[in-house]
């Protein structure tokens, strides 16, 4: 490939994707002519994607309200979302020769194939399904930035690019999709595609359903399989073409590819054709074969080029080429002190007004907030801190409680939150962790399903006396999980699987919450909770400066080092109940201290200043 | 045929023979499968003889009727027809062959005949079969391909798996002792980390690699380094927690009586909040081949054992397994076990010594197995250590429970500079160098745990002569130490577990021999867990008799003095006749030393009772005549 002129290539592929990756497969062909049939291999593609994206050429994406809708039929669009689930491989047929043909044509990426005439040789080939659901809790922010460019670029060569796309029909014919009416989709809400899909869901209409009896419907979420409802936005099932195995549960991923939906086909569509079908083997599992093949309308189909698991906080301070060519998940935000000190002194003053005053409690939901899981060995998962602010109980306010004025607060500079009630009767509701369902064999999300660095509060205020049943107890008991080791445990039915998460964690209750967390600090409020207003520039400088905190690498010097270890050896001298714990803890509390002053380095006086905050925390927790 | 893993089933495999092996999830009610279909002509009659269908198609579609010739007239006559019995089933990647962060693979299977119902949701089974793939049509009016296919395994052959992934320590016996109990009870669903089975043999690689790790001279301390890495030294700890996983051979006097010698080894920790007991506790479950986890404050006495319930589906009372019971072979470990009930802890007085649970419930008797090595840990009455009160004072556990150990543990938490800043350069580095520096030779969890197994199964390590002859004058020795003072120091439950400790050492080097060495460093051990728990604080020697009794001999010593002041008393007071108020008063006087509580006057009175020598009714104390 290296051959060819790298531009050409680039142009080629944005110009008309399936296009060329027939002529990149025919290429390849030609290379290893006769020696072995059709190889399953990349053919070169994911390469030139990569590229493609590093040259920052803009890619739509479809993650904005409408984005769907808007992308048009064999045009290259970016999805990032977090990976939910894993169906099985599927077996394809990758590549066929027709009939009266010498030519083999790839069907790669592409969700169906028109031949015309019959296949004289085909080849199978194997591809990953994932099921892919927006971030959950993901702000509509993120990403903006990046969207309002496309709208600007859209104007211009917009007919241009559609002659282009009518040309290149003739370039691979059978590699085309069905044709559609228009080249342009026009996506009907989504809203009220559920709900028609909805009602064709629950009703069933057709005798042959109720003779089965067995085929158990699954209601619309379910089916839809989100973490945190409502979600507006749509999932998508994602085929994914290399064997590399880097992708894991929970992982946030970047996608490039093509995008294939139908919104005329309806269930009851689907249902005549799955029963036209008669497949010997398939026949036993309706509901998992439904369940897993839903109209594309409601999940799209989207077949990947090219992926990069990243980090949600690389949405916000860095560029698509950036998140596309750096290797390390590790950066900086790159601000200066002064932009540092605006960006921390604003942030502080809000969730200081959101909390009602209390700058002293702001400090530690901002610490809070950096904080991110860096290390874990077997037992410990060091650099986690969770947060519990208690006497958050506000009777009457106009600008609503403590927890919805922090979580709307939180959502302004974090790119996702999730915000839970945490009731006897929410608890009992349904298990939080995900669990197996072997019916559809799914897993079924569950509200602790969050891609790392999402931030959960709790709002423990309106805990009420109750009983838990086994579920709410087990509920209780993946949050402590969370709260002291950062893992999940998902529910395999005949197993238990310990999922490591990274969510930092804040309680708002109004005694000591019934979730242990590192550190307790009761709020000393003055006034009633307030949301003030910030502009843009310093939502941004918020936001990057939020997201590079996270993401820094911290180091210490050999010299602090030592000095730090003497205080500890001082500190455990002075008080025999100083544990490893607790040790960890104010390690963890000077690591996040210094990243919320912006530093990259740890010293002895972001110690000393740690401890004095210890200090405080524990003589609150005295006088109340 | 070597079994593949699900995962690495591929489009090559396609019409060829497999074997995996998974968990099956799901089956399907049995559907009668057409397998020879009989036409008949409905215009001349003809019935040509019965067709065969494979895999839902008919071979030669019959479009006209042979006889008269005319097109369409052949009918499907369903009640003529042969049909098979066929069963879907779905079965998943056992859980440790799923890497970490993915989601368990499936496999669709098809069975027919006498394999129907063979394989139920839960069972790990291995199967054997021909991987299949069928496309599906996205239409069959278009032609639109949607070019994807299904899979399924054609199965002919269901093995199913039992038993657990520890290998045994006595084979035989166990198979004998499997048949009997399996007759009596139900367990309650597979055991959460139990493996897929004691028929899944090791790879030859993979023998090599432990064997070859065996033979490493320094295998003991890289073993030490590689359990719990990040919990911080306390390696004499981990050295018992290692002896306990290998354990020790069981033996059995068959000829005789019936009796057997545990080979399975206790151990007791005891300690400080904070100081890491959980975590060891959580990381020996996770490295044991096969074991159970209880929280004491949670377990019950029949959560531990057995319990009667009635089956939902057979309405039948059945035998529910307890955690005990379910880490037969294995380690049960009891977290807070200073928490639990009285009733719960005083069923482990059988299951520590004899290793059976008896159950008389409900019309149910049986004996149950529960050959299991306890690992316990719990926190001093107060939460914290009182070093001026001895150990049995401490935690207040009945001394008959704690000789049950052979090995207890004091983790206490002091402020001392010299491992305070050892513990503060690890903690830094912990949080600063990324990743954290391991130590070298350190084995990883996966292999441990199999070494762990190949260990206990293959193993079985022989006392040599030297080394029975170094343990019995370790055991006269320790045994003598207190001979002056008329305490015990060893009592033969101590020499058990010696062996016990000695065995374990040299399966860790897969020796079949236990040498001289093994011996000492058995007895090692042993000194350092006693010297931590046993130490009268007073004296500072080493008395058994504080485990055993949970008095002390200076305790028992003390009381006599008292015992005799009290009977002078009251040979003096005239009337022979004395309240316990007034004695202490008296005693007092008498000896400035001797200011006692009324509990310990009347402590020291039980003894004259016993004695005989004098009476006690209320708190009035009669010396008789």
């Amino acid at each position: 490939m290296a051959t060819m002129g790298a531009d050409e290539d680039i142009d080629a592929l944005e110009r008309d994707p399936l296009g060329f990756i027939q002529s990149a497969f025919h290429r390849s062909l030609a290379t290893h002519d006769g020696s072995h049939a059709v190889s399953d291999g990349d053919n070169g593609v994911r390469a030139i994607v990569s590229r493609l994206v590093a040259s920052g050429r803009p890619l739509r994406e479809i993650n904005g309200a409408g984005g769907i809708e808007r992308s048009r039929e064999n045009e290259l669009v970016r999805f990032r979302a977090l990976v939910q689930d894993m169906y099985e491989p599927e077996y394809y047929i990758g590549a066929y020769v027709r009939e009266g043909d010498s030519e083999w044509t790839t069907t790669k990426y592409c969700e169906h194939i028109d031949v015309k005439g019959t296949i004289a040789q085909r080849a199978l080939f194997e591809r990953r399904v994932l099921y892919c659901v927006p971030v959950p809790g993901e702000q509509p922010w993120v990403g903006e930035a990046e969207r309002v460019d496309e709208t600007a670029d859209e104007e211009g060569p917009r007919g241009e690019k559609r002659e282009r796309e009518e040309t290149s029909m003739d370039v691979c014919p059978d590699a085309t999709p069905a044709p559609r009416s228009a080249a342009m989709l026009i996506r009907p809400d989504l809203e009220r595609t559920k709900k028609a899909n909805a009602e064709d869901h629950m009703a069933p209409d057709t005798p042959e359903q109720i003779g089965e009896g067995e085929a158990r419907e699954e209601s619309i979420d379910q089916l839809l399989n989100f973490p945190l409802v409502p979600e507006t936005r749509s999932p998508c099932i994602v085929k994914v073409y290399d064997d590399d195995d880097s992708l894991r549960l929970n992982d946030v991923v970047e996608f490039v590819g093509l995008l294939y939906y139908s919104p005329e086909l309806t269930a009851a569509e689907r249902d005549k054709e799955m029963k036209d079908d008669n497949v010997y083997a398939t026949s036993s599992f309706i509901e998992e074969d439904n369940s897993k093949n839903p109209v594309s309308s409601l999940v799209p189909r989207f077949h990947a080029l090219a992926y990069k698991v990243t980090s949600q906080n690389k949405f916000v301070n860095s560029s698509p080429v950036e998140r596309f060519t750096a290797t390390d998940l590790e950066t900086s935000h790159g601000l200066t002190p002064e932009k540092v000190a605006i960006a921390r002194g604003k942030l502080l003053d809000m969730i200081a007004n959101a909390l009602g005053g209390d700058h002293f409690a702001a400090e530690l939901v901002l610490m809070a907030l950096v904080s991110r899981v860096h290390t874990r060995t077997d037992l410990l998962s060091l650099g986690k801190f969770s947060l519990n602010l208690t006497g958050c109980k506000v009777e009457s306010s106009e600008a609503g409680t403590i927890a919805h004025v922090l979580s709307s607060v939180l959502g302004l500079v974090c790119p996702s939150v999730a915000h839970l009630p945490l009731t006897v009767p929410s608890l009992n509701a349904r298990p939080w962790a995900p669990r197996k369902d072997y019916v559809y064999n799914r897993l079924r999300a569950g509200p602790l399903q969050l891609a790392a660095s999402t931030v959960l509060l709790l709002d423990e205020t309106k805990l009420d006396s109750g009983t838990l049943t086994q579920i709410g107890v087990r509920n209780i008991e993946s949050l402590k999980a969370i709260s002291t080791v950062q893992d999940v445990e998902y529910d395999f039915e005949y197993h238990q699987m310990q999922m490591p998460v990274d969510i930092p964690l804040i309680i708002l209750s109004d005694r000591k919450s019934i979730i242990p967390t590192d550190s307790v600090v009761p709020l000393r409020r003055v006034r009633n909770p307030k949301l003030i207003d910030a502009t843009e520039e310093e939502l941004t400088l918020m936001r990057t400066f939020i997201a590079g905190a996270r993401m820094t690498k911290h180091v210490i010097s050999e010299k602090t080092s030592v000095e730090i270890e003497a205080e500890i050896v001082e500190a455990r001298k002075a008080d025999a109940a100083i544990t490893q714990e607790s040790l960890h803890r104010m390690l963890t509390m000077t690591r996040l201290r210094a990243l919320n002053y912006g530093q990259t380095e740890l010293t002895t006086q972001t110690w000393k200043e740690t401890m004095e905050i210890n200090r405080r925390v524990a003589e609150r927790a005295r006088v109340v | 045929m070597e079994a593949k893993p699900m995962r690495d089933l591929n489009p090559s495999d396609i019409d060829k023979m497999v074997c995996v092996r998974g968990m099956v999830t799901r089956c399907t009610t049995i559907i009668p499968d057409l397998k020879l279909a009989y036409f008949k002509c409905l215009m001349c009659g003809f019935a040509p003889e019965h067709i065969q269908v494979d895999r839902g198609r008919v071979n030669e579609p019959p479009l006209k009727c042979t006889e008269c010739g005319k097109p369409g007239t052949m009918t499907l006559i369903h009640n003529l027809c042969k049909f098979t019995n066929k069963q879907t089933v779905k079965m998943q990647e056992t859980p440790d062959a799923i890497p970490e962060g993915e989601t368990p693979h499936t496999v669709s299977m098809c069975v027919f005949d006498d394999l129907v119902d063979q394989a139920k949701p839960g069972d790990r089974v291995e199967v054997t079969g021909v991987y299949r793939a069928v496309p599906i049509r996205l239409s069959s009016t278009k032609r639109t391909l949607k070019s994807v296919y299904k899979t399924y395994l054609d199965v002919f052959h269901i093995r199913k798996d039992v038993g657990a992934r520890m290998r045994n320590t006595a084979g035989p016996e166990d198979e004998e002792a499997a048949r009997n109990s399996a007759a009596s009870t139900k367990s309650s669903g597979p055991a959460k980390n139990q493996g897929p089975g004691q028929q899944m043999e090791f790879t030859p690689e993979r023998m090599a690699e432990i064997e070859e790790l065996g033979r490493s001279p320094d295998i003991y301390d890289r073993l030490v380094a590689s359990l719990a890495p990040s919990i911080w030294e306390l390696e004499d700890v981990k050295k018992g927690l290692l002896c306990q996983l290998f354990g020790a051979t069981n033996k059995s006097f068959s000829d005789k009586a019936a009796n057997k010698v545990r080979g399975d080894i206790n151990i007791l920790l005891v300690g400080d909040p904070g100081v890491a007991k959980s975590q060891l506790l959580t990381y020996v479950h996770r490295i044991a081949p096969r074991g159970m986890y209880t929280s004491g404050r949670g377990s019950s006495a029949v959560g531990l054992t057995a319990y009667v319930t009635r089956d939902p589906e057979s309405k039948d009372m059945v035998l529910e397994s307890g955690a005990l019971v379910l880490s037969d072979r294995g380690i049960c470990c009891i977290d807070e076990f200073d928490k639990m009930s009285d009733s719960a802890r005083s069923m482990l007085h059988e299951v520590m010594e004899q290793q059976t649970v008896s159950i008389a419930k409900a019309g149910i008797i049986a004996v149950l197995n529960a050959r299991t090595s306890v690992l316990a840990s719990a926190n001093p009455v107060g939460s914290r250590y009182n070093p001026n009160m001895s150990m049995v004072e401490n935690i207040q556990l009945p001394p008959t429970l704690l000789s049950r150990f052979d090995l207890l543990y004091l983790l206490l938490d002091r402020p001392n500079p010299e491992t305070d800043r050892r513990l503060a350069r690890h903690l830094v580095s912990l949080h600063y160098k990324n990743p954290p520096q391991k130590k070298r030779g350190v084995i990883s969890a996966d292999l441990l745990t199999e070494y762990v197994s190949y260990a206990r199964a293959n193993v079985q390590p022989v006392l040599s002569d030297e080394a029975s002859e170094e343990l019995v004058e370790g055991y006269v020795e320790t045994r003598r130490m207190g001979g002056s003072r008329k305490v015990i120091t060893a009592t033969p439950r101590q020499l058990e577990s010696l062996i016990r400790l000695s065995e374990s050492l040299a399966r860790m080097r897969l020796s079949a021999v236990v040498d001289r060495d093994d011996a000492k460093e058995a007895l090692r051990l042993m000194r350092v867990a006693m010297q931590q728990s046993a130490v009268d604080p007073r004296t500072g020697t080493i008395d058994m008799d504080k485990i055993l009794t949970g008095r002390s001999a200076s305790d028992r010593q003390h009381r006599r003095t008292v015992a005799e002041a009290i009977r002078a008393c009251l040979n003096t007071s005239g009337s022979g006749r004395l309240r316990l108020g007034e004695l202490a008063k008296a005693l007092a006087e008498r000896d400035n030393t001797m200011a006692l509580s009324i509990q310990e006057v009347r402590d020291a009175a039980m003894l004259l009772i016993e004695e005989e020598k004098c009476t006690i009714r209320g708190d009035l104390v009669t010396l008789i005549a």
